[in-house]
């Protein structure tokens, strides 16, 4: 699963690496070219996002068998092991698709080439969201004798936290900590990319500019307020 | 913090879930103590205590530095 973000993250700075240089190189003048390479990237979304569903389809019901049979010839602690380390997995691998078929709806209906590209799209948005919802779901299976949350409880993060004990909390809270600095590092650079990316091409991204700005104060100010001395 | 969580549970034949269940906590959080990641509640290695018949200090070893 790393691997698999590392590539994303790679993906992601080699485009806008590649975007700015084309921009750079031929200006005005690589508008076709850059619809076809947005085209084909919509496409890769598209098959990406599929693809990672399919997984997560397959990764999920494999636990469902899993759990449900008193049978199985595995250690508890193996399987306890495999069955957080799955629910994890089916999470990213549903929670992915879902950013990239919306990138890839947004490609798709700004270019209005192929209506039948679009409807497809709108699909896989759906598809992914029911998937999300799912697979949130899927820890009551795995875990029947916990109080947790219906995820769609009002009170869903204070009755997560109550239904946990103090090591899961500390494993939460360190690695919620870890993605808060990671996302806010990554706006930050985003922020700056798209600044440079204005100047460049005089296209002008204040819109995305002063949104992602707004996010990060809203984060440090909601962050501030969370942890202050009460 | 050291501990000798695993060879107690090892010493009573017990795998981390059958010890998270009679602690009443995740197996999760025996991983996390047992790895020496985390320090336990004062709680927790109570009923540790109970559940391996020792003493706290048996238990969980702090070096002087630590107190």
């Amino acid at each position: 699963m790393k691997f698999l973000l590392k590539m994303l993250l790679y993906a992601a700075i080699g485009f806008a690496a590649g975007y700015l240089t084309l921009e750079l190189l031929y200006g005005r003048n690589s508008e076709g070219l850059l619809e076809t390479i947005y085209f084909w990237l919509s496409i890769v979304m598209i098959v990406l996002a599929a693809a990672l569903l399919v997984y997560a389809f397959i990764r999920r019901k494999k636990l469902i068998k899993m759990t449900k049979d008193n049978n199985r010839k595995v250690d508890d602690d193996d399987f306890d092991v495999y069955s957080y380390n799955t629910f994890n997995v089916v999470t990213v691998a549903t929670a992915v698709p879902l950013v990239l078929s919306l990138m890839a709806l947004a490609i798709q209906a700004l270019a209005a080439e192929s209506p039948w590209l679009v409807a497809l799209t709108i699909v896989l948005v759906f598809v992914s969201m029911f998937m999300s919802f799912q697979a949130s779901a899927l820890v009551n299976i795995i875990y029947p004798d916990k109080d947790l949350p219906e995820i769609s409880d009002k009170n869903y993060a204070e009755k997560l936290f109550a239904a946990s004990d103090e090591g899961e909390i500390f494993i939460m809270a360190k690695a919620l900590y870890r993605s808060w600095t990671l996302t806010s590092t990554m706006l930050f650079f985003a922020l700056i990319l798209m600044i440079f990316y204005s100047f460049i091409t005089e296209e002008s991204q204040i819109f995305s500019i002063v949104i992602i700005g707004l996010i990060m104060i809203i984060s440090q100010l909601k962050y501030a307020y969370e942890i202050r001395e009460k | 913090m050291k501990t000798r969580l695993r060879e107690l549970r090892a010493r009573d034949s017990l795998n981390q879930t059958q010890l998270s269940k009679l602690a009443k906590v995740s197996r999760q959080t025996i991983s996390l103590i047992e790895r020496e990641e985390y320090i336990p509640s004062l709680l927790i290695a109570k009923r540790m205590a109970k559940i391996f018949n020792e003493p706290i200090e048996n238990i969980f070893i702090f070096d002087e530095e630590e107190l």
